[in-house]
């Protein structure tokens, strides 16, 4: 084996901070989608539904947790435009990464509010709060709680998932490994950089969610 | 002028089971009425059926003379103090209080807090102020559940069963914020086991069982003077003093 020469990469190194940029811009703007998607969805399918509701947003986790998030970035950026939706392929990553997390992510807001005491919620009526006041002062909060860790796994998802977009025309930081693989011929240093990156950045997130933790557990013993 | 509540022929199942076969009660502005029975006589769904936490099957409800359709409506006018306290857990001490009364009443920030100061004064917990729930003692909890309630001005209170939970030293600090309440007038139900505590203060008592109110009457004469054998039964078997 070769001795780990990483000097031939550093012409390319100027590029970095551009395709760090979109991946963590395709990374936390996916996030923050599959953040609202899980919360609405994750509450509505709490309550009791009309049928046809019901069936709709089951339908939607069903088939974006049971499809491969590939074939669904495919779907998005390469089928829509048939149907005449077409869309750059930062929105689309950003599409489909929001709505694949969602998916998964809701089920957690679910198990989340069916965790909060029933007692919690006739507290609220008797008090005079609306089932909608209700929901987003009382129970979201303690639910958000128990969600955290796994919303915090869903966001470091999130930002190693965006390595798939390279299959895309967009240069984030998987794609521009692979291009400056195909300029420099080692990969053995571009993807154990690439990988140290990922980690670096998945690990930062550790922090942050014990420190959310913390923070959202500052009212439990 | 008609009674604060009044219950007619209420009856309540759940399934097969018959938990309230046919409730009739009045309860006038300023009464206290201890409601007492043994285990499964109904008195908890009683008062929950009139808090408008649980659906009857048949009869009426009354509140001021007007029959309680719609069971959101009465929510501003009884408050409710709960066995297992329902405190808001993400809220301090204060901010039970105080996100209710801007939430609900949409009360702005400083008469909120002005507020709650007074009702944590007068349940003996402005010290605790800025705690969370989760830190204090099942007795203070209580009191703060108390105060959470009255904050929203009801013309009833509701306690199901309020010290149950509770060791006998912190049931009577809660008996004693009760008790106040008991001398300022406030219009009270309470769902209790606690017979020695309540008579004290109590102006009326409601025996249930088994789903109907055998005896209701002045406490002297439920606890001395009724010859009702349930309730006698019921008294000898909590080994009640008479006061």
């Amino acid at each position: 084996m070769n001795s780990l020469d990483f000097s031939p990469l550093l012409p390319y190194a100027g590029l970095l901070p551009e395709a760090l940029k979109i991946t963590l811009e395709i990374g936390m703007a996916g996030f923050m989608l599959a953040l609202v998607i899980a919360v609405v969805v994750g509450t509505l399918r709490s309550r009791k539904l009309p049928k046809a509701a019901g069936f709709l947003l089951s339908f939607y986790v069903e088939v974006f947790r049971g499809t491969p998030l590939l074939v669904q970035l495919f779907f998005v950026y390469y089928g829509l435009p048939s149907a005449g939706i077409r869309m750059e392929p930062v929105m689309a990553a950003i599409l489909t990464m929001g709505l694949n997390s969602g998916s998964y992510l809701s089920e957690n807001i679910r198990a989340s509010i069916l965790a909060v005491d029933k007692g919690q919620y006739e507290a609220a009526h008797m008090l005079g709060y609306t089932p909608l006041q209700t929901n987003i002062h009382i129970v979201l909060p303690q639910a958000m709680r128990v969600a955290i860790p796994s919303f915090m796994n869903g966001f470091s998802s999130i930002i190693k998932e965006t390595s798939i977009v390279s299959v895309l025309p967009v240069i984030e930081l998987t794609k521009l490994g692979n291009q400056v693989y195909a300029k420099t011929y080692h990969p053995f240093e571009i993807y154990i950089l690439l990988g140290v990156i990922y980690f670096c950045l998945t690990y930062f997130l550790t922090f942050l969610a014990k420190w959310l933790e913390r923070r959202a557990s500052k009212w439990q013993l | 002028m008609a009674a604060l509540i009044a219950m007619r022929d209420v009856k309540k199942s759940y399934g097969e089971n018959v938990v309230l076969n046919g409730i009739n009660l009045e309860v006038e502005k300023g009464d206290i009425v201890a409601i007492i029975g043994s285990s499964g006589s109904g008195k908890s769904t009683m008062v929950r059926c009139i808090a408008g936490l649980e659906d009857i099957q048949s009869g009426k409800i009354f509140l001021r003379g007007e029959e309680i359709i719609d069971r959101n409506s009465v929510v501003h006018s009884i408050g409710m103090v709960f066995q297992n306290f329902h405190l808001f857990p993400h809220y301090t001490v204060e901010e039970n209080i105080i996100k209710p009364l801007r939430t609900v009443k949409k009360m702005d920030l400083k008469a909120a807090k002005e507020k709650s100061e007074e009702l944590l004064r007068k349940v003996r917990l402005s010290e605790s102020a800025r705690q969370y729930p989760s830190t204090m003692s099942g007795g203070q909890k209580q009191r703060l559940a108390i105060a959470r309630a009255l904050a929203m001005n009801p013309e009833i209170l509701v306690f199901d069963e309020p010290t149950s939970s509770l060791d006998p030293e912190l049931a009577h600090e809660v008996f004693r914020t009760i008790k106040d309440l008991a001398t300022e007038g406030q219009t009270m139900l309470i769902v209790t086991h606690q017979i020695n505590a309540v008579s004290h203060f109590a102006t009326r008592v409601a025996f249930l069982d088994s789903g109907i109110i055998e005896a209701d009457g002045a406490c002297k004469e439920i606890f001395e003077n009724s010859d009702n054998q349930k309730l006698k039964q019921f008294l000898a078997m909590v080994e009640f003093n008479t006061i």
